[in-house]
């Protein structure tokens, strides 16, 4: 199984929303849409799944045209909803049979996928224990819950269910962590890790560089609707270099890095975090402190972070995705 | 854009999750039962109401009814009652005695029937006296007026010695006519309250299947945008699937609904019919001039008349997810059901407008024009105003106006879906169709 994604646009009148926009995921794994807010992501999904009329460029899934209907694809929208007022069973067993899976198999999975997510008292309300008056005590069985009687976060949990209700075989995760505790962070990113085990072909957009970077072994970066970076993460930053260093000494060694050049980027107690230009000149330094015995506690070099690269391709701007 | 099987794959999930949640709706549910009551209720108000309502099995409780006549005409009560079922178990006497003297020498539960001189008026005075503290029943006093009315009024033609024809034609009472040169010349046998009436009857169904309709479907589709479920809905369902589930299950519940209305009134009318003397319903329908001899009810007619209204309600229905579509909160849900609103109103004024002044030319045109023919063009076939040619015309008008309305919406269905924003005028509707049609359109 492959995507290709090729030459993909989108132009409203004159503004260009998405520009030639081409990726390819040869085998099963997690590829990442970064990009600032209005870069073109959401759009790029949107069109990849049919949703909007493309300018040009094309969208194959095993070298044919992605279909919804012939391809098992599980999305988490960013414009996430629910029937509000619809009982949450019915809506699972809609969009179960919306994806060709039969009812006895939907509830089967509902079940799992309800207790995976921890959403089962939702579902599966019991008899709770009410005073019936004169000390007796009569069991009244619970209403199903509506959606909009839900939290955020267990909306998404429900939204989550119906992306992955249909085991897809290409999973489309649109800012899949975005207004989730950190409880419910990691619930997710362990189902995701789950998924990614299960060789799904993974897409997803987020803004938390973190968790793609923890995911993710290819990217794109988008900014102003054209492709600033692609590639393998791991081959981006090995090209970027390891140039990030941080230093924790004992003492003030201010006067060593100007000396040697390098830039400080901060510091605090003695941890100091320099952008160097390579490997020499971080020895360099190195060097200079152990000629002059000066204790040191921490010598970290490293490639540059995927939030670093992030920043630093797409400028200034970057700092509205935070 | 292609329309192929795979663009309404999944249109009957659609069908059955939109319809079940029509079902379960606590308000639809409420609406129905009231419904549901009123037309279990209705053949009994109605008979009430039209002044019938004596039980037909039921008899009155009076025991004796002792009469006397001083008016001269030979008013006799006890012949009169003779062909009244109702008072088949009450005993009728012509009194030896005085009113005066009633209340000592009559039995008990009897009354006592007095025909005098009205002095006042010169006409007839009826009297009825009862025994203290036992009082018939208003029907049993109702019913012993009238048939002694009756009796007066025999009583009189008697003496003027006409014939029984004679007497049956006097109490016919008259009906009025009043006909164009026209439609005298052509053997016109319908008379104008019945053609307005029928033709107001169907035009008020036809109209509140297409509001309730629209109402449905806008709200369902507006329900859909505004909560966003649309992406989610489009990852396995085409947009036309979508629309097209939406509309067959908004007419299964209203076609549904106004079944079971009519069996309600079904179920009233047989049950009633046991209790009560439900012919006053009849009698009134029958004196306006209106027979279901004039329907010609058989399985064609109401063939003619269900695809007449299936045409009606998916042209509005169209109409009605077009406008629904554009919106993007339920705050625009009023405004998006008007545009099919004001076309249901106008087709409603314009049909009742053609049921009252009529003419060929008139029901021609309300037959053929499309919208107005939903209304007009089954009623003007079964009173005999148009014929089947026209009727199939009229369908054919309607058909090719549905089918261009669903070509449009395939066009700009998936694009308004997820057009945020204000609601796109007609113009902007039209950009899009043009837009989808140039080509720059997926796969």
């Amino acid at each position: 199984m492959s995507l290709i994604v090729s030459n993909l646009s989108k132009k409203y009148g004159s503004k260009t929303v998405l520009d030639r926009l081409s990726f390819e995921m040869p085998k099963s794994g997690v590829y990442a849409l970064l990009g600032t807010n209005g870069a073109g992501k959401t759009t790029a999904i949107r069109m990849m799944l049919g949703m909007l009329a493309k300018d040009s460029g094309e969208v194959l899934w095993n070298g044919k045209p992605l279909d919804t209907a012939t391809c098992n694809v599980g999305y988490l929208a960013e414009e996430r909803g629910l029937y509000p007022k619809y009982p949450l069973m019915d809506q699972l067993i809609y969009f179960a049979g919306l994806r060709g899976v039969p009812k006895a198999e939907a509830k089967k999975r509902i079940r799992y996928w309800a207790e995976r997510l921890q959403v089962e008292e939702y579902l599966y309300p019991g008899k709770s224990v009410a005073p019936a008056g004169k000390g007796r005590a009569r069991a009244k069985a619970q209403k199903p819950k509506l959606a909009d009687q839900l939290s955020k976060g267990n909306q998404q949990k429900i939204q989550f269910m119906i992306a992955l209700i249909s085991d897809p075989e290409l999973l489309i995760l649109d800012e899949p962590l975005s207004g989730l505790d950190p409880v419910n962070t990691d619930l997710f990113k362990a189902v995701i890790r789950e998924e990614i085990a299960k060789d799904r072909y993974l897409i997803m957009s987020s803004h938390q560089m973190a968790t793609v970077e923890e995911f993710c072994t290819d990217i794109t970066i988008l900014h102003r609707s054209k492709a600033l970076l692609q590639g393998n993460l791991n081959e981006i930053k090995k090209r970027h270099g390891r140039v990030n260093l941080r230093l924790k000494t004992e003492q003030d060694i201010s006067s060593y890095i100007q000396s040697v050049g390098i830039t400080q980027l901060s510091e605090k107690e003695y941890e100091y975090q320099l952008k160097v230009t390579g490997e020499d000149q971080a020895n360099e330094l190195l060097a200079l402190l152990i000629r002059d015995n000066i204790r040191v506690i921490t010598f970290d070099l490293r490639e540059p972070s995927l939030h670093e690269i992030f920043v630093s391709t797409v400028g200034g701007e970057a700092h509205e995705t935070e | 854009m292609k329309q192929n099987k795979s663009e309404l794959q999944g249109a009957g999930k659609v069908f059955q999750f939109t319809f079940l949640q029509f079902a379960k709706n606590k308000a639809n549910m409420i609406t129905l039962i009231i419904m549901l009551v009123i037309a279990l209720f209705s053949v009994p108000v109605t008979t009430l109401f039209s002044g019938g309502g004596i039980s037909a099995g039921d008899s009155a409780g009076i025991s004796k009814v002792y009469w006397q006549d001083q008016t001269g005409y030979s008013v006799n009560l006890e012949e009169a009652a003779e062909e009244d079922d109702y008072f088949r178990n009450t005993a009728f006497e012509e009194a030896a005695f005085s009113i005066d003297d009633f209340e000592s020498s009559g039995e008990e539960d009897s009354v006592y029937v007095l025909f005098s001189e009205n002095e006042a008026t010169g006409g007839t005075m009826i009297s009825v006296r009862c025994l203290p503290e036992q009082e018939p029943s208003d029907s049993d006093l109702s019913g012993l007026q009238t048939l002694a009315s009756q009796a007066v009024e025999q009583a009189k033609l008697s003496a003027l010695q006409i014939t029984e024809d004679q007497r049956a034609t006097l109490l016919a009472g008259v009906t009025g006519q009043v006909q164009t040169a026209e439609e005298y010349r052509d053997g016109e046998s319908v008379n104008w309250d019945v053609q307005y009436g029928l033709q107001l009857g169907y035009s008020i169904v036809v109209m509140m299947v297409s509001i309730f309709a629209v109402t449905y479907i806008v709200r369902a589709v507006v329900e859909e945008k505004a909560s966003k479920l649309v992406e989610m809905l489009m990852v396995s369902v085409q947009p036309l699937a979508l629309l097209v589930g939406k509309i067959l299950a908004a007419m299964a519940y209203i076609f549904g609904f106004f079944l079971l209305f009519l069996a309600g009134i079904g179920i009233s009318w047989l049950v009633s019919s046991r209790f009560m003397d439900v012919s006053a319903i009849s009698d009134m329908m029958a004196a306006s001039g209106f027979s279901m001899n004039l329907l010609n009810l058989s399985p064609a007619t109401v063939l003619i008349v269900l695809i007449s209204m299936l045409l009606g309600y998916l042209t509005f229905a169209i109409l009605a997810g077009l406008s629904g579509t554009g919106c993007s909160s339920m705050d625009d849900v009023q405004g998006a059901s008007t545009l099919s609103t004001i076309l249901i109103f106008v087709g409603y004024f314009v049909a009742v407008l053609a049921g009252s002044i009529g003419g060929d030319g008139l029901n021609l045109f309300a037959s053929l024009c499309p919208v107005i023919s939903a209304f007009c063009a089954p009623v003007q076939y079964v009173l005999g105003n148009i014929g089947i040619g026209i009727l199939l015309l009229s369908w054919l008008i309607q058909a090719a106006v549905i089918a261009l309305l669903a070509v449009f919406s395939a066009r700009v269905y998936r694009a308004l879906l997820m057009y945020r924003g204000s609601r796109p005028t007609f113009r902007q509707m039209f950009a899009m169709a043009k837009e989808q049609s140039s080509g720059k359109e997926q796969n």
